[in-house]
């Protein structure tokens, strides 16, 4: 296991490399800039010095190599659209909402889409099922975006009960969170419905209904454990998504976070924060991904590592 | 495709052999056919398939016919659906629309489907130093943020139905080769497999008859949550204004363009919202009753 982890790890800074290397090469290679003639026209030692404080002077080798020393020293630069805080600032001040918002919604939406999800599945045809799943079915078909819309609509607009937007107190993350939280959990309902009654129909289930297993024991003690795989190796990654943030919420509630950046920055074509950003997301999916596979070893003790 | 799933050849316990045999493909079809939601929903999946196709033909008129006097018009007798700010009628405005979701979602998937299965099914099959290489561009491309590539691809690409494809495709594959990794990986060391090898199957016959038909129920499910999926991500670059170009419209485009005037012009945004809903519907149902139909243990029904 140990050495496992090591090798996936060692791995993981090979992938981090070639990332790096293909958001650069992408990058310089793509037309257009930030500092284009057209875009800014500036004197030639005016030029000079901007190209320098951004580090976009030299051959792409060279840029690279200043680029990683210095990220390795934890200095990703500046960013060209807040040129007075470096990278690694920026993105420290702004995904604190973010990481709020995604925590909060992964701690309720998760437990909350599972155990829907079962309830469902065990009365299956049930008024019980019905609403679960029609509700599921619902939230899974209105985009996100529109869900959010609506909820500024009836409960700001309409019922004047909690703030369109904005970032602060508490009122404002009720909104947020519940369109937030709607994606997921209603996703996750329909699947584990889906897996929960195919488990049901399983040999071991007959066999722990035959020997006299009380039924109510029968998922928690039997059906849950197999579960866990396909809700780990399918949720587990959503869950790095979910902390760095969506846009739309962000941008319909105008939450000052993570986010929006991902965006703007590869919209503003603003280079340091989507180099940052790119890495940063790697990472955290790296690490998620492996973690995803121990877990899958620890519960399921046919995989082998 | 489906005639692989169940298991037609497994010695028939006393009641099945009441039952009239039929072929594997047989069975799924008439489960499928006792089950209405499904039934309906393939009618739906077809029917948009073929507006998609006659959209010239179904469209009253055209999707860019601006008539600036009409704008801004309820349903009524002239316009069904009603129109736009800008005078367009919605219900051709709708009928093009189809058009390009439709387009979009087949072609993501399908380039998707085409380069991710086979993939993953290598990635978990294999051991040693092609498992190796396989997981490596497997974690790169996890890694890579999948909104954020497909952005930064349609900023440096520019907008356009080709390059929004091709954005989608290169981050939706890498789903589909990971569950069919996760699925080979499941299915590899089962008894059957085992034994289907102590019996001196080769890797062609194990992998065509057992692991690609039990891999089956994942991918169908997948392939069609994933065709609402790429629609719902064209709406999603549509309402951060990188879908497809003006004036060629999509339910996500017009979706987010009516977001603004919402609480005047409900038109605007309910039709298209109810393509949308009506669609990925059809395809969920669609999902349920396949699975259901596959399932080889589901033989009470």
């Amino acid at each position: 296991m140990l050495a496992y982890t090591i090798r996936r790890l060692l791995s993981l800074g090979f992938v981090l490399f070639i990332i790096s290397v293909l958001t650069f090469i992408i990058m310089y290679s793509v037309p257009g800039g930030p500092f284009e003639e057209r875009q800014m026209p500036l004197q030639g030692a005016q030029r000079e010095n901007i190209l320098r404080k951004y580090g976009m002077t030299g051959s792409i080798f060279e840029r690279y190599i200043a680029y990683v020393s210095n990220a390795l020293q934890g200095d990703f630069g500046y960013s060209f659209f807040s040129p007075t805080e470096r990278v690694q600032d920026l993105i420290a001040r702004v995904w604190g909402p973010t990481i709020i918002l995604g925590l909060i919604t992964i701690v309720i939406s998760f437990p909350l889409g599972v155990w829907l999800g079962i309830q469902a599945a065990k009365r299956k045809g049930s008024i019980i099922d019905i609403v679960i799943n029609t509700f599921a079915t619902a939230m899974t078909v209105i985009p996100g975006f529109v869900i959010a819309v609506a909820l500024i609509i009836v409960f700001s607009a309409r019922m004047r009960l909690l703030p369109s937007g904005g970032w602060g107190g508490p009122e404002h993350l009720v909104l947020p969170v519940i369109a937030y939280c709607l994606g997921p959990m209603s996703t996750l309902i329909r699947y584990i419905r889906g897996l929960t009654l195919d488990e049901l129909g399983m040999d071991y289930v007959r066999t722990a209904r035959a020997k006299g297993l009380v039924e109510r024991l029968i998922i928690p003690k039997h059906v849950f454990k197999n579960l866990m795989i396909p809700l780990i190796t399918v949720f587990g990654p959503t869950i790095p998504l979910i902390l760095t943030g969506s846009v739309f919420i962000e941008t319909t509630f105008r939450i000052p976070g993570l986010g929006q950046y991902l965006v703007s920055s590869s919209v503003n074509r603003d280079y340091p924060m989507v180099m940052a950003l790119t890495l940063i997301t790697a990472v955290i999916w790296g690490i998620t991904l492996l973690v995803t596979d121990l877990l899958y070893a620890r519960l399921d003790p046919r995989v082998e590592l | 495709m489906a005639s692989t799933a169940s298991a037609s050849n497994a010695p028939t316990p006393s009641v099945l052999s009441l039952v009239k045999p039929t072929s594997t493909f047989g069975a799924v079809w008439r489960r499928l056919k006792h089950n209405k939601p499904a039934a309906v929903s393939a009618i739906i999946v077809i029917l948009l398939m073929l507006v998609a196709m006659f959209a010239p033909v179904l469209a009253p008129y055209g999707y860019d016919q601006s008539i600036i006097q009409d704008a801004g018009q309820f349903p009524n007798a002239k316009h069904l659906l009603g129109t736009d700010l800008l005078g367009r009628d919605l219900l051709s405005r709708l009928i093009y629309a189809t058009r390009s979701s439709i387009l979009v979602a087949f072609a993501v998937q399908l380039s998707a489907l085409l380069v991710g299965v086979p993939f993953g099914f290598l990635a978990g099959l294999k051991r040693g130093l092609i498992e190796n290489a396989l997981n490596m561009v497997v974690m790169i491309f996890t890694a890579l943020p999948g909104f954020l590539f497909s952005l930064f691809l349609l900023t440096a690409f520019g907008a356009g139905i080709s390059q929004l494809i091709f954005a989608l495709a290169v981050t939706t594959w890498i789903g589909y080769a990971r569950i069919m990794r996760a699925e080979v990986l499941r299915l590899r060391n089962r008894d059957f497999v085992i034994a289907s090898q102590a019996l001196g199957a080769d890797l062609w016959h194990i992998s065509v008859r057992h692991l690609l038909p039990n891999a089956l129920t994942a991918l169908i499910i997948a392939i069609a949550l994933g065709i609402p999926g790429t629609i719902y991500a064209e709406a999603g670059l549509s309402f951060l204004g990188l879908g497809i170009r003006d004036p060629i419209p999509s339910w996500g485009k017009m979706i987010s363009d009516g977001i603004p005037t919402l609480r005047l012009f409900w038109h605007l945004i309910v039709f298209p919202l109810l393509s949308l809903s009506i669609t990925t519907l059809s395809f969920m149902f669609l999902a349920d009753a396949l699975r259901d139909a596959l399932d080889p243990s589901n033989i009470r029904r």
